[in-house]
């Protein structure tokens, strides 16, 4: 069980995110558990190899592209308010009204964590477990 | 970066030519971050070019109380996730299909003739292990691994806890781990 714990402080050890006093205690920790040493050595494994992964580049016409579709996009809209707008304008009230409606809606699902959509219960109950032993 | 700030303050004075200064500084870090969440390059392609015209109609919007790049990391993120919620399905099926990574070679950064080979094995060996990981622990991973962001700048971008980002990356690399095989 401890070593629960100690595993998930050598991981944010790797990545130099423990504060002064974690970093002692598992460095103390580790010079006496086999273990967590393989654990760390794993974690530096795990880093190593991203760190020869190619970086993935736009190609030379990236740019190009995405002006056209800028201008694309700013004459779209115009030509669309030209078309609409008088209608809008008289519609702007019930509009209004939707939008209203609508942000509330929009309101509740910005809140929603996005990640909370895709975790499984196993997932949940193990990420709650791990945090109850490291935090509590 | 200041340099961000003067090119954003720029452009919303009306100086278009500041925002095309903002793509170059920034495009191919967003479409390494993108692809590596989408895990292909041509929907990699696609949510990045998304990523920059929502920048451009957004840019009014950014308040600059955090850095520039945050603000940017968020959009692609929440690009990239919606993107694959939208196509319903887990694009790694079809790279196992295809039996090979959608990734352009003229798409991969140019380095080492002789080390090439092996570190392209090595990156579609890698990616494809992203791509079997659940979303939230293949963004966190990407976003400390690919990009190097601290785990307060990932805790901002995901809007999730600085504890709760330690305990997912912790997880992250089990998983990741484990998909890896014996090939660590």
């Amino acid at each position: 069980m401890k070593c629960k714990k100690y595993k998930i402080m050598i991981s944010a050890y790797a990545d130099k995110e423990l504060n002064p006093v974690e970093n002692n205690e598992l460095l103390k920790h580790i010079t006496t558990c086999e273990e967590c040493k393989n654990e760390l050595i794993e974690i530096q494994k795990i880093k190593a190899v991203f760190s020869e992964k190619k970086k993935a580049v736009v190609d030379d016409y990236f740019e190009t592209r995405l002006r056209a579709k800028i201008e694309s996009n700013i004459t779209e809209k115009k030509a669309h308010f030209g078309i609409f707008g008088r209608k809008m304008i008289a519609g702007a009230f019930a509009f209004m009204l939707l939008l209203t409606g609508s942000f509330i809606q929009l309101s509740k699902v910005d809140n929603k964590n996005n990640f909370t959509d895709y975790e499984d219960e196993s997932d949940t109950s193990f990420d709650q477990e791990i945090y109850d032993i490291y935090y509590y | 970066m200041d340099n961000d700030l003067t090119l954003i303050n720029r452009f919303l004075k009306g100086d278009k030519e500041s925002f095309n200064s903002l793509v170059k500084l920034h495009k191919n870090r967003v479409f390494n971050t993108v692809f590596s969440i989408t895990g292909a390059g041509d929907i990699a392609d696609d949510v990045t070019q998304d990523v920059f015209i929502k920048v451009y109609r957004e840019l009014s919007k950014f308040k600059g109380n955090s850095a520039f790049t945050s603000w940017l990391y968020r959009i692609a993120v929440n690009a990239s996730l919606d993107e694959m919620r939208k196509r319903k399905r887990r694009i790694y099926d079809s790279l196992d299909e295809e039996g090979a990574i959608n990734l352009p070679k003229a798409l991969i950064e140019k380095g080492n003739p002789a080390e090439g080979m092996e570190r392209e094995e090595v990156s579609i060996i890698l990616q494809k292990a992203l791509n079997r990981l659940p979303e939230k622990y293949r963004t966190v991973l990407v976003l400390k691994e690919i990009d190097g962001l601290s785990y307060d700048d990932i805790g901002n971008i995901m809007k999730i806890s600085v504890n709760k980002v330690k305990v997912w990356i912790f997880r992250a690399r089990e998983k990741f781990r484990k998909q890896m095989g014996g090939m660590l």
